[in-house]
C-alpha cells in the first residue's frame, strides 16, 4: 500500500475534472437541446445561442484546473511522483470535493437557466446580457468552490 | 454631470407650416416629441402614409439589391461598414426633389427585373421540354402520328425497361389474336422505356387493350414535328430567351449610375417614415398645428429662434415637471466613460432621480475586467482589434460606444496582465526553456505571481471589492446631499463604512498575520461602528423600541449583506487564475514534443479559445459586479432614454447635423 496516498490524490482529481465536467456536459447539453428548437426557426440566432451555451461549460473547465494543479503537485505530470502518506492523499482528495461537487450541480443549474435565456431570447432577442447575467449568477457558487480547491490544493505541502 | 439639461417644449403653428417645421426638427435632430393628447385637438393619423411608405421603401430596397447583384457591386465586409457618404444638408435638398423620378427609375428596374425572371422561368420549360424529347430523338416520324393508310401507330412509353422480344412474349402472353405486330423500341433505361407498336386497322382495338394491361402510357404532350427538329427548336427558343434576358440585364446595368442616388432614396423613404410615424404624436385644429416634446437646453434657445423667426411659428419653453412627467434622460460622456453606457443600458437606464453611473462605474469597470483577463497578449489583441475597428470601420453611435469599451478594456487587461507576469499566460518562459535552452527565465510579474500569492492577491481583490462598495455609497451620499437630506447622507455611509473598514481589518486577520496593535485598532473600529449603526439605521422610526429594532436589523443587515458582497470579489482572483493556468497548459501541451511546428499549432488554436470562453466569463462577471454589488448601493434606474427625432441614415451622413445621434 506505498501508493496509497497518491492513488488518493489521482482520485480526486479524478473526481475534480470527471463530475465537473459531466455536469457542464450536461448543462451545455441542455441548452443546446433548447437551442435547437429556437434555430430551427429563426438560424440568425446562432450566435446568442452559442454564447448562452457555453455559460455552463465552465465548471468542467474548473475541474479541470484542479486536477491539473493536483497533477503539478504530486509531480504526475512531471513523471516523477511525491512519496506521500495516505494522510496527505486524503488531504489532496478533500480539497479537490468543493469543485466536484459544487461543480456538478452547479453546471446542471445554470444551464436549465440559460436554456430559459434560450426560450427568452426567442421572444426578446436583445435582452442577451439579462439572460446570461441570470446565468451568471447560478456560476457565483462555482467561482467560490474553486478557489475554495485552489487555495487548499495550493497550500497542502507534500513530500 | 454627465446628464444634459433637459426643456419642455410646445410648439403651435400654422397647419401650412407643419411640415416643412417638422423636417427643419428632423434635421437638427435635437428634439423627441411626446404624445400630445387634448380632446379639442384633431389627432393625427398617419398610419396609412407610412405604410404606403414602407411600400416603397421595400421595392427601392429591391431595386439597389437587383443592381449590386447585376452590376456585381456586392461589397466587403469592411466596406459595408465604411459605406457611407458625407453630403452637404443642399444636396440632401436637392436629392428630395428628385425622389420621384428616383422612384419611377426603381419601378423600372423592378419591372425590367421582373420580367427577365418570366423569361428565365420559361427558360427553365424549355429546358424541360428538351429532356422530355431527348428519348425520342431515334424516332423518326413526328410523335402526333396515329395511322398510316392499312396500320394504326400506338406511340408512348412503359415505366419499365423492355426489350423488343420481352415486349412480343408479353403481348402474346396477354392475346390469343395479335400476331400482327410491329415493334420498335426508340430509347429504354430502367426507369423509362420508348416504344412504337404498329398493326393493321382491323386489330388495332384489340392491341389498344392489351397495351393499357401493360400499363403503357400515350404521353400527353406530343408535337407535330419530329421529336429531333423540335428538341433543335427548343434550343433555338433557348438561345433565343437567352438573347432577350441578356438585352434586360444590359438595361438593367445601365441604371448603375443611379446606384448610389438610388440607396440614397432608401435612406429617404426611412426618413419620410420616422417622420410621419413621429407626426402621430402631434394634434391639430383646423388651421393650428400643435406638437409638444422635450429638447436639450443647450440648444433650445437657438432653435425656438430659428422657428419663431423661418416659420409662422410660435415656441414655449419651459422647466419639465421632474416630479410628475416622465421626461426621457440624455448623457454626455466622454469616450471613457459612454463606452460603459451600453452595459448601465442593459441593467436600465438612469432615471431622472439618478445620477450617471458610468462615469464612476467606467474606471472600476475596466479596471476590474482586466483583472480578471489580466493577461498581457489578449488585452494586445483587444487593443489592436478596437483600434482597427475604430480606424476602418468609422464606428457610429453604439458600435463606437462598444469600440471604445473593447479598447479601454484591453488597455487595463494589458495593465493586469504586466502585474502578474501574463503573456499569453507563461508563453515567454517557455519558449525560452524549450526552444532557446535558457534554463533560469526571471519572473515578469511587476507586482506579484497569482499562482504563488494566491491568498494575497485574494484579500486585495477584497480591497478592491471595498473601495468598488464604499465608490456606490459614495454616490448615495451624494444624491441625498443633493436632495437636501444631510442627515441621511451622513447616516446612510458613514456608520456603514467605518463598520466595514474594522470589519476588514479583523478579517484580515484570518488570512494573514498582521501587527497586533492594528488588529485591536480594528476591533475598535468595528465596535463603533456596529454601535453607530445600532444608533442611526432605526432613526425613522418613531418609538424608541422601534429604533432599537431598526438598528440591531441594520446591523445585521450590513454584516451580512456586506460579507457576502465583500467575498463575491473572490471572483476577480478566481477568474484571474483560470485564464492564467489555462493558458499556461495551452503552452505546456504545445511545448511537449519540442516541436516549434506543433507549438504554433496547439497555440494558435488553444489561445483563441481560451480568449473566447475567458472574454464572455469575463464580461458577464464583470457585469454581474456592478449590477448586483455596485448598483445595490445606489442605483434605481428605469428611467427613459431621450431618442431624438432625426435623420436615420445607412449610406450617407449630413455634415455637421445631429448634434445628439
Amino acid at each position: 500500500m506505498d501508493n496509497l496516498g497518491l492513488f488518493l490524490a489521482i482520485l480526486g482529481a479524478a473526481c475534480a475534472a470527471g463530475f465537473a465536467g459531466v455536469g457542464s456536459a450536461k448543462g451545455v447539453g441542455i441548452v443546446g437541446e433548447a437551442g435547437a428548437g429556437l434555430l430551427s426557426e429563426d438560424p440568425s440566432m446562432f450566435g446568442r445561442v452559442l454564447i448562452l451555451q457555453i455559460l455552463p461549460g465552465t465548471q468542467g473547465l474548473y475541474g479541470f484546473l484542479i486536477a491539473l494543479m493536483v497533477f503539478i503537485k504530486t509531480g504526475v505530470l512531471s513523471g516523477a511522483p511525491v512519496a506521500m502518506t495516505w494522510q496527505q492523499g486524503i488531504a489532496v482528495f478533500a480539497a479537490c470535493m468543493p469543485i466536484a461537487l459544487v461543480g456538478f450541480f452547479s453546471a446542471i443549474y445554470q444551464g436549465r437557466v440559460a436554456a430559459s435565456g434560450v426560450s427568452l431570447i426567442a421572444k426578446k432577442p436583445t435582452e442577451l446580457t439579462k439572460g446570461m447575467t441570470m446565468a451568471a449568477l447560478v456560476e457565483t457558487y462555482a467561482v467560490l468552490a474553486l478557489l475554495v480547491s485552489f487555495i487548499a490544493v495550493n497550500n497542502i505541502t507534500l513530500g | 454631470m454627465a446628464k444634459v439639461k433637459l426643456m419642455g417644449f410646445e410648439l403651435i403653428s400654422l397647419l401650412s407650416e407643419s411640415k416643412k417645421i417638422v423636417e427643419y426638427l428632423q434635421k437638427t435632430g435635437s428634439v423627441q416629441f411626446e404624445n400630445a393628447e387634448d380632446e379639442e385637438l384633431i389627432k393625427y393619423k398617419t398610419s396609412g402614409i407610412v405604410s404606403q411608405l414602407e411600400k416603397k421603401y421595400a421595392a427601392v430596397k429591391r431595386a439597389y439589391e437587383i443592381l449590386e447583384e447585376k452590376c456585381e457591386l456586392k461589397k466587403s465586409f469592411i466596406e459595408k461598414f465604411t459605406d457611407c457618404k458625407e453630403i452637404e444638408y443642399n444636396d440632401y435638398k436637392l436629392l428630395t426633389d428628385k425622389s420621384e423620378e428616383l422612384f419611377i427609375k426603381c419601378a423600372e428596374i423592378l419591372s425590367y427585373y421582373d420580367e427577365a425572371e418570366k423569361l428565365r422561368s420559361e427558360t427553365v420549360r424549355q429546358q424541360m421540354l428538351i429532356d422530355y424529347y431527348t428519348p425520342w430523338v431515334g424516332l423518326d416520324i413526328p410523335m402526333a402520328s396515329k395511322r398510316t393508310v392499312t396500320t394504326n401507330i400506338f406511340i408512348g412509353t412503359f415505366k419499365n425497361e423492355y426489350s423488343k422480344e420481352e415486349l412480343y412474349e408479353l403481348i402474346n402472353e396477354n392475346s390469343e389474336t395479335l400476331d400482327d405486330v410491329e415493334i420498335e423500341i426508340v430509347s429504354k433505361d430502367k426507369m423509362l422505356t420508348c416504344a412504337l407498336f404498329m398493326c393493321h386497322h382491323s386489330s388495332s382495338e384489340e392491341l389498344d387493350r392489351v397495351l393499357r394491361e401493360l400499363g403503357f402510357i400515350i404521353p400527353d404532350k406530343i408535337a407535330a414535328k419530329l421529336p429531333t427538329k423540335a428538341a433543335e427548336d427548343c434550343k433555338k427558343e433557348i438561345e433565343n430567351l437567352q438573347k432577350q434576358i441578356d438585352e434586360i440585364t444590359a438595361k438593367i446595368k445601365e441604371y448603375g449610375s443611379y446606384y448610389s442616388e438610388i440607396r440614397f432614396l432608401s435612406d429617404y423613404y426611412t426618413a419620410q417614415i420616422d417622420k410621419y410615424t413621429a407626426m402621430e404624436n402631434a394634434a391639430s385644429t383646423q388651421k393650428a398645428f400643435y406638437v409638444k416634446g422635450y429638447i436639450p437646453a443647450t440648444v433650445s434657445e437657438e432653435i425656438k429662434f430659428e422657428i419663431e423667426n423661418n416659420y409662422k411659428a410660435q415656441m414655449e419653453l419651459y422647466e419639465p415637471d421632474y416630479e410628475n412627467e416622465n421626461v426621457p434622460v440624455l448623457l454626455k460622456n466622454n469616450s471613457f466613460a459612454a463606452g460603459v453606457e451600453g452595459v448601465t443600458n442593459m441593467y436600465s437606464p438612469p432615471s431622472n432621480k439618478d445620477v450617471d453611473p458610468n462615469p464612476v462605474m467606467s474606471f472600476f469597470y475596466y479596471a476590474l475586467f482586466g483583472l480578471m483577463l489580466s493577461d498581457a497578449g489578449y488585452g494586445l489583441l483587444m487593443v489592436i482589434v478596437a483600434i482597427f475597428a475604430k480606424k476602418k470601420l468609422k464606428l457610429k453611435g453604439n458600435m463606437k460606444k462598444t469600440g471604445d469599451m473593447i479598447l479601454y478594456c484591453g488597455i487595463a487587461t494589458v495593465f493586469w496582465g504586466a502585474m502578474f507576469g501574463g503573456f499569453f499566460g507563461d508563453l515567454i518562459p517557455t519558449v525560452c526553456k524549450t526552444f532557446l535552452g535558457t534554463t533560469e527565465v526571471p519572473s515578469l510579474a511587476i507586482w506579484m505571481d497569482p499562482m504563488t500569492n494566491s491568498i494575497e492577491l485574494l484579500l486585495y481583490c477584497f480591497l478592491f471589492g471595498i473601495l468598488h462598495l464604499f465608490a456606490g455609497l459614495l454616490i448615495r451620499g451624494y444624491m441625498l446631499i443633493r436632495d437636501k437630506n444631510y442627515l441621511g447622507a451622513i447616516c446612510d455611509t458613514l456608520p456603514v463604512m467605518v463598520f466595514v473598514v474594522g470589519f476588514a481589518i479583523v478579517g484580515a486577520g484570518f488570512f494573514t498575520t498582521i501587527p497586533e496593535n492594528i488588529k485591536s485598532a480594528g476591533i475598535k473600529i468595528l465596535s463603533v461602528g456596529a454601535v453607530l449603526i445600532v444608533l442611526t439605521a432605526g432613526r425613522s422610526s418613531k418609538n424608541i423600541l422601534g429604533k432599537l429594532g431598526g438598528g440591531l436589523y441594520g446591523l445585521y443587515n450590513a454584516a451580512s449583506g456586506y460579507l457576502g458582497d465583500i467575498l463575491s470579489y473572490s471572483r476577480l482572483l478566481a477568474l484571474s487564475l483560470v485564464t492564467g493556468v489555462i493558458a499556461n497548459v495551452i503552452n505546456l501541451l504545445g511545448a511537449m514534443m519540442g516541436n516549434i511546428v506543433l507549438f504554433i499549432i496547439v497555440f494558435i488554436f488553444g489561445h483563441t479559445v481560451n480568449i473566447a470562453i475567458n472574454l464572455i466569463g469575463t464580461y458577464v462577471h464583470t457585469g454581474r459586479l456592478q449590477y448586483v454589488e455596485f448598483f445595490s448601493k445606489f442605483y434605481e434606474g428605469s428611467g427613459r432614454t431621450f431618442t431624438p427625432f432625426k435623420i436615420n441614415s445607412k449610406f450617407f451622413t449630413i455634415k455637421e447635423e445631429n448634434k445628439y445621434g
